[in-house]
């Protein structure tokens, strides 16, 4: 395995896919849920199979714009349909083009009814986000000691960096699939935060443990066979966990699909990341910032 | 040395399964019942996106008062009250953030809107004199019940001493004048009188043009008295019982999957050690379960039953670490006895290592973070400590029984 040979390319790829990420998320920005912008989530029951046509008319009829209209239900018929409005310039407003939706909605589908109403302010998502934003930078300050005391400096350094990896990842594959942005896409987040960490320690642990036992090549060499040693661990680690992942996609119901697809894109760039992204960035810090080290081994 | 080994093996095999068995189907002798664990869970432990029902947050206007902690610890107790005339004891309250409270009814009877504003309204109860001052408050009522008088809709209240004191002097006072008292409800007035008689015994009734239930509310709010401070409605959100059970029973479902294929993949690949893997998971799943069943303020939700299915997953990978380990040792030559005890010792520096960093992530979601966030530090918590233990010290157990009953073909542990 050449792999930090080939550092290059791998670190290409990613640093590709962020940077589209990235563009599409300043030019386009976040398909943010209504968890962020606030406004009301109406579900309809609509009493058997329907047209989302039909509903996406009687919407920009009543200037409703910008309001996607989601299919859901339990099992094949999906009966009922999601719809978010944006809110209007007051609660009274509200009401009035809910039952006006309504009507126009009967009048097609005579057994449609509301199944329910619920009024979303953004407040409470962005303290929720503040919150998970500074929780998780204290812990990479903490996991940063940590690393630092048990490995040393750059291993930590490096398992930071590959853990804003996955997380610039996610965010980019929701930026480019238009996926919605909500609090579960935070439970996301965290969920390849607490698991992405484990499979670049395995990696370092490697390491560690060959230089210990005195191996004495170069460090591309140190750092190839480390991750060849913890290369089969790797598979079926992510394997048995996207099995897991991957069954609640398929299964889950449309709620719990939002919140799988983004991990499962986690999972692979955790993997990806601690495999060919740990231990040539590694290598990259100490020969950039301690070349006397490179040359000692 | 084996027949050791043998007892030990089946004494673990057979307690696994009545563990097993207890929690999915519970037990009863006599009086006594062990109630199922998954019924228990199921009641107890599923959040209000697995149950349906609604869920508000109010948020206090202006945080800057004085006494504003006491006077939020207060508010919750209102709504504590309030819900509890309401017959909701199901319902829970709980402070969230500094200047938020958060409602949860797992009821999809209620219509929401309606229980929002009735616990939203502040309902400041007030008595005024003649010259307009404040004589006495909502505070001063012992009880208060909606009746019927006189053809309209009333609430009739008792007073507390000093209340009685106070109304009696002022009615005496009043008595046969043209002066009156005002009750006003949140500012405005609700009715005016002129009193004719001094009333002593402290109780009394409101008029005000109340409906039955209208007065049935108002009644209901002021025994469980009015708000301390002013709070405003920033959320209210219900979620469909059939959604959210549709969602259990998928998860459920994808979950036993899951567990099904990893066993079978363990088998496959580590043959005799994957068995012990095997038996290890369905203790940590059991431990999982019980740890969410019995410690306080964790709950199920849906990303929650996500997580902990995914954790399943996880909780393998120490074991993949530790057997790979023990394969390379055999691969070098070693004898069965010191592959084994010389792999449990190299893997174990790395998942300690992986687990207490994930393990600082989870400590500082639960002391910084609040409501899902540190609910989901919890379950993360709960499933490394669980898989320390069980993909550690369980395997590492059952391992040495199995070299102890002498199973050195290496054909049972690999390819």
């Amino acid at each position: 395995m050449k792999i930090v040979e080939k550092s290059k390319l791998f670190m290409g790829i990613s640093a590709a896919i962020i940077l589209v990420g990235i563009i599409v998320i300043v030019t386009m920005g976040l398909n943010l849920g209504i968890d962020f912008s606030g406004g009301s989530i109406i579900t309809y029951d609509m009493g058997g199979e329907y047209q989302v046509s039909d509903l996406e008319r009687i919407l920009s009829d009543n200037g409703v714009f910008d309001a996607p209209v989601q299919q859901s239900g339990a099992g094949e018929v999906k009966n009922f349909a999601v719809v978010r409005i944006k809110p209007l310039e007051s609660e009274e407003a509200d009401v009035a083009l809910r039952d006006t939706l309504l009507a126009e909605i009967q009048a097609i589908y005579p057994d449609a009814s509301v199944e329910t109403v619920d009024r979303v302010g953004s407040e409470a998502v962005m303290a929720l986000v503040k919150d998970a934003l500074l929780a998780l930078g204290i812990a990479g300050v903490l996991i940063l000691i940590y690393i630092s005391i048990r490995f040393e400096f750059y291993s930590a350094i490096s398992a930071i960096l590959c853990l804003l990896h996955d997380v610039f990842i996610m965010l980019a594959f929701v930026a480019i699939t238009r996926m919605e942005v909500n609090s579960t896409f935070i439970a996301g987040v965290l969920t390849i935060v607490g698991y992405s960490i484990n499979n670049t320690i395995v990696v370092f642990d490697r390491i560690r443990d060959n230089q210990r036992a005195g191996y004495k090549e170069d460090m591309a060499q140190l750092v190839n066979e480390s991750i060849k040693q913890t290369f089969t661990r790797s598979m079926y680690t992510s394997l048995t966990t996207l099995v897991t992942i991957v069954l609640l996609y398929v299964l889950g119901a449309d709620s719990i699909k939002n919140f799988a697809m983004p991990i499962i894109v986690g999972l692979l760039a955790g993997t990806y990341s601690s495999l060919v992204i740990a231990g040539p960035m590694w290598t990259l810090l100490l020969g950039k910032w301690k070349p006397k080290a490179k040359k000692a081994s | 040395m084996k027949k050791q080994g043998i007892v030990t093996l089946s004494v673990t095999i057979i307690l696994l399964a009545v563990l097993l068995y207890l929690a999915l189907f519970g037990v009863s002798f006599g009086l006594r019942e062990i109630r199922p664990m998954a019924t228990l869970i199921k009641e107890q432990k599923l959040g209000l996106d697995l149950t349906g029902g609604f869920y508000a947050v109010y948020q206090a206007v202006d945080p800057t008062i004085e006494d504003f902690e006491a006077k939020m610890d207060g508010a919750v107790l209102v709504y504590r009250n309030r819900l509890d005339a309401k017959g909701m004891t199901e319902a829970t309250v709980q402070r969230q953030g500094s200047d938020k409270i958060r409602v949860e009814i797992p009821s999809t009877e209620t219509d929401p809107q309606a229980l929002s504003q009735f616990l939203s309204t502040p309902a400041k109860l007030e008595w005024k004199d003649n010259d307009g001052n404040v004589i006495m408050e909502g505070a001063n009522v012992v009880s208060a019940q909606a009746g019927y008088s006189d053809g309209q809709y009333v609430v009739s209240f008792k007073l507390d001493d000093e209340g009685k004191k106070t109304f009696a002097s002022l009615t005496a006072e009043y008595a046969g004048t043209s002066k009156t008292i005002t009750i006003e409800l949140d500012g405005s007035v609700i009715s005016t009188a002129t009193v004719s008689n001094t009333i002593a015994s402290g109780e009394g009734i409101i008029q005000g043009g109340f409906t039955q239930e209208s007065a049935t509310t108002l009644a209901m709010q002021i025994e469980s008295g009015a708000l301390p401070l002013e709070i405003s409605e920033s959320e209210v959100r219900s979620v469909s019982a059939t959604l959210g059970a549709d969602a259990l029973s998928k998860g459920v479902l994808a979950g036993a999957i899951g567990v099904g294929l990893i066993v079978l993949f363990m088998l496959c690949i580590y043959r005799l050690p994957g068995l012990i893997a095997s038996i290890a998971l369905m203790f940590y799943i059991l431990i999982t379960f019980f740890c969410i069943l019995t410690l306080p303020g964790v709950q199920l939700t849906l990303p929650g039953v996500a997580g902990v299915i995914l954790s399943i997953g996880m909780a393998v990978d120490a074991n993949v670490i530790i057997f790979e380990r023990i394969r390379e040792e055999m691969r070098s030559g070693k004898s069965l006895r010191t592959s084994v005890e010389n792999g449990f010792q190299k893997a174990f520096r790395a998942i300690l290592d992986s687990n207490v960093t994930t393990l600082i992530a989870a400590g500082t979601l639960i002391i910084f973070g609040t409501g899902s966030i540190k609910g989901f530090g919890y379950t993360l918590a709960i499933g490394i400590c669980v898989s320390m233990l069980t993909a550690v010290v369980i395997t590492r157990f059952l391992m040495k029984q199995v070299v102890k009953i002498g199973i050195t073909d290496k054909r049972f542990y690999t390819k």
